[in-house]
């Protein structure tokens, strides 16, 4: 078995089309870190911002003392309060200037949860917490989660960490259209540092747009075989291997070659981001959204390696779909054709079969990795029971038995072969 | 048994493509397969090989039962050049037979070098020329030095020196034991090859073709026709007459020697003798004299 997937690997890779997939692949990652690397923000660029708002601050108290100093004497409470109100800004903005420059992120966050945490206690016994508008009271405890996270672990945060630079979920609405554009385009933070790029290119991938790609990529597995022809599966077949050991070996060489290709892709991603950047936190804190508006931080590490584990899953679905096909229609394109509009139908399908109960075991609900993993699949359909487990175990049952269904057909394929 | 075909009987639908195939083989020899296009040959030797099932009948190679897969391990099965991969390079082919069939990769050097194929072993397949691809079709099935060797037109897009090494190799192959079942159109080279061949039509092996074929045949004078033939009759044995006035037999009937003792005996004179020699094509041309015609 192992020489026969060793053979299939070689197929695979010496074959034109992969190759060319393959460098299509590599360029697009090299494009898409220059995109993250340009829009990464970084301590320079805030030091710049803080610089010049603490010039405005500046200029701003120069005026409120010459208010007070042409009053000659008189006392000028409103203005001794304002001036002590822009002290109190100039000096927590002075450290915060000082902190970005030493690159101090412990004093950084120390200094955004005294400047946060009264308020959030406040909010938290208020029995009319915002619930829908931005920033809902759940945006603002999990932000001050956050800041604790990251302080506690002495993590370099991924920049901007303001308030606007950060929503939920539950953030539905905003109060107004400005707002709404300046919070989301924020909310979407870029790291060039290694393992945050490696989180944005897995979030870019693992998708429906990632399965297909993949799916092109061994479209004629089976096919190019030239089942029921004289094609290549005659060599195969006249050697001393079991016949069942062929379309095995297949599927084992898709998975195989899969993996390294993710992890090809993962040692890149680190690597470009450890070159040009920094390695980045395996422990940087990543929002898990529990029932009842409660929640946890999960480590991006886990994060990556459950990605992987459910992109995989993913993959082994299409695949078995993909096999199947190509044994009844013995066409690429039409086994692809077929395994793609399965897919989609699926997808179409199951959103309308949402409510029903067996909805959480249908495969094709999970094929957002990202919003699995994080439990805001469950919050948006309300079922907290769309979990990443159900996801996998979903997956794995559904690909077993379309895979014994491949298997079984293939075998009786070859038994009356005409 | 080195070959043993019973009754194999195969159909598409409801057409007979191959309507009860016997054959046996005992001893290592070279066996031709020899007819028209579409009568069964590759359909036959794809049935043998388990490429194909059919209905009725039993294939036993090499003593074991044609559907084991271990079979292959002292069987190869030279098919059409369609199975090879475009991108791999041929000593991408044999290293994959070496590793299937627990050969040791030094192999490839022997017998690439045996093919006359070194120069090119390591070029992808797509840039080969269909003799190149005939040439790494033979390595493949030679490189496990089999007890029996099923080709399908191997001769196909040979140049002839390459034949020529291809007839070679195969001959060496047969006198160290190898069983050679070939299907070929190029009857000069089955010729050269062998005096066994099986004709086949419309998926049946003719009868005729099943005797021992002769590869001479004799044309004799003699002093007295009537009694040669007189004698000839209640020996059995088959004889033809020319417009000459001679006695036609070929060498499976009686030898010569015998002929002449026969005829010695019964004060016969031999005046003459001519000989003939018959080819797979004169054998060809006799028994599908219909489709020539036509």
């Amino acid at each position: 078995m192992l020489r026969l997937i060793q053979f299939e690997i070689i197929k695979i890779c010496k074959s034109t089309f992969f190759r060319i997939m393959m460098i299509g692949f590599l360029l697009f990652i090299l494009t898409y870190f220059t995109y993250v690397y340009i829009n990464t923000v970084r301590a320079d660029d805030l030091i710049i911002n803080l610089e010049s708002m603490m010039f405005t601050q500046e200029q701003h108290l120069q005026e409120l003392y010459d208010v007070l100093e042409s009053n000659e004497g008189e006392s000028d409470r409103e203005t001794e309060q304002s001036i002590e109100t822009w002290e109190r800004f100039q000096e927590r903005d002075s450290k915060l200037l000082q902190a970005y420059e030493e690159e101090d992120w412990t004093t950084i966050m120390e200094l955004e949860i005294e400047q946060y945490e009264p308020g959030v206690e406040m909010l938290r016994n208020d029995p009319y917490q915002n619930v829908y508008t931005w920033p809902t009271f759940f945006s603002k405890e999990t932000l001050l989660a956050q800041y604790k996270w990251i302080r506690d672990r002495e993590i370099t945060p991924v920049l901007r960490i303001e308030e606007f630079a950060w929503k939920t979920a539950y953030d539905e609405v905003f109060d107004d259209p400005i707002g709404e554009e300046i919070v989301k385009e924020n909310s979407i933070k870029y790291s060039s540092a290694g393992v945050h790029f490696l989180k944005s290119v897995f979030q870019m991938l693992f998708s429906l747009i990632g399965a297909i790609l993949f799916l092109f990529l061994f479209a004629d597995v089976v096919t190019k075989e030239g089942l029921g022809r004289n094609g290549p599966i005659h060599l195969l077949k006249t050697q001393p291997i079991h016949r069942q050991k062929i379309l095995v070996s297949k599927f084992m060489t898709v998975i195989i070659v899969s993996f390294m290709t993710l992890l090809i892709t993962a040692i890149l991603s680190i690597m470009l981001g450890v070159i040009f950047d920094r390695l980045g936190d395996w422990d940087y804190p990543v929002l898990i959204y529990g029932e009842e508006r409660t929640f946890t931080y999960m480590n991006l590490g886990t994060y990556l390696l459950q990605s992987f584990g459910l992109f995989f899953m993913i993959l082994l679905f299409c695949y078995s779909i993909l096999f199947l096909f190509s044994v009844i229609t013995k066409k690429t394109l039409i086994a692809l054709g077929l395994t793609l509009a399965t897919i989609i139908i699926g997808i179409t399908w199951s959103k309308e079969s949402v409510l029903s109960s067996f909805a959480p075991y249908i495969p094709f609900h999970y094929f957002s990795v990202g919003e699995v993993i994080t439990n805001e699949l469950a919050v948006t359909l309300e079922d907290f029971t769309f979990s990443f487990a159900n996801g996998m175990i979903s997956f794995g049952v559904v690909s077993l038995g379309v895979l014994f269904m491949t298997f079984v057909i293939f075998v009786v394929q070859s038994k009356y072969s005409n | 048994m080195i070959v043993e075909v019973k009754g194999l009987k195969k159909r598409y639908k409801k057409q007979e493509v191959l309507k009860g195939i016997d054959i046996q083989v005992e001893t290592p020899q070279i066996i031709a397969l020899v007819g028209p296009n579409g009568s069964g040959k590759t359909t036959l030797l794809n049935c043998m090989t388990n490429l194909l099932f059919f209905q009725e009948g039993e294939v036993s190679l090499l003593g074991k039962k044609h559907t084991d897969t271990s079979l292959f391990y002292d069987l190869s099965y030279l098919q059409d050049n369609r199975l090879l991969y475009g991108s791999l390079t041929g000593y991408d082919h044999l290293k994959f037979i070496c590793n299937v069939q627990k050969i040791p990769i030094s192999k490839i050097k022997e017998v690439t070098k045996r093919v006359g194929m070194e120069s090119y072993v390591k070029k992808r397949v797509r840039n080969y020329s269909l003799g190149m691809k005939q040439h790494l079709l033979l390595a493949m099935v030679i490189m496990n030095e089999p007890r029996l060797l099923l080709m399908d037109e191997p001769l196909n897009g040979l140049d002839p020196t390459s034949a020529i090494n291809m007839r070679k190799i195969l001959l060496e192959l047969y006198e160290e034991g190898t069983t050679i079942i070939i299907s070929s159109h190029n009857l000069d080279e089955i010729d050269r090859l062998t005096n066994t061949i099986y004709f086949m039509k419309d998926g049946a092996l003719l009868k005729e073709s099943l005797q021992d074929f002769a590869t001479k045949r004799y044309y004799i004078q003699v002093s007295d026709r009537d009694k040669a033939i007189g004698i000839l009759k209640e020996q059995n044995i088959l004889f033809t007459e020319n417009d000459e006035g001679q006695i036609g037999f070929d060498e499976t009937e009686v030898d010569l020697q015998t002929f002449i003792n026969l005829m010695n005996e019964n004060d016969i004179m031999i005046k003459a003798v001519e000989d003939q020699k018959i080819g797979a094509e004169k054998r060809y041309r006799e028994l599908f004299e219909e489709e020539l015609s036509s």
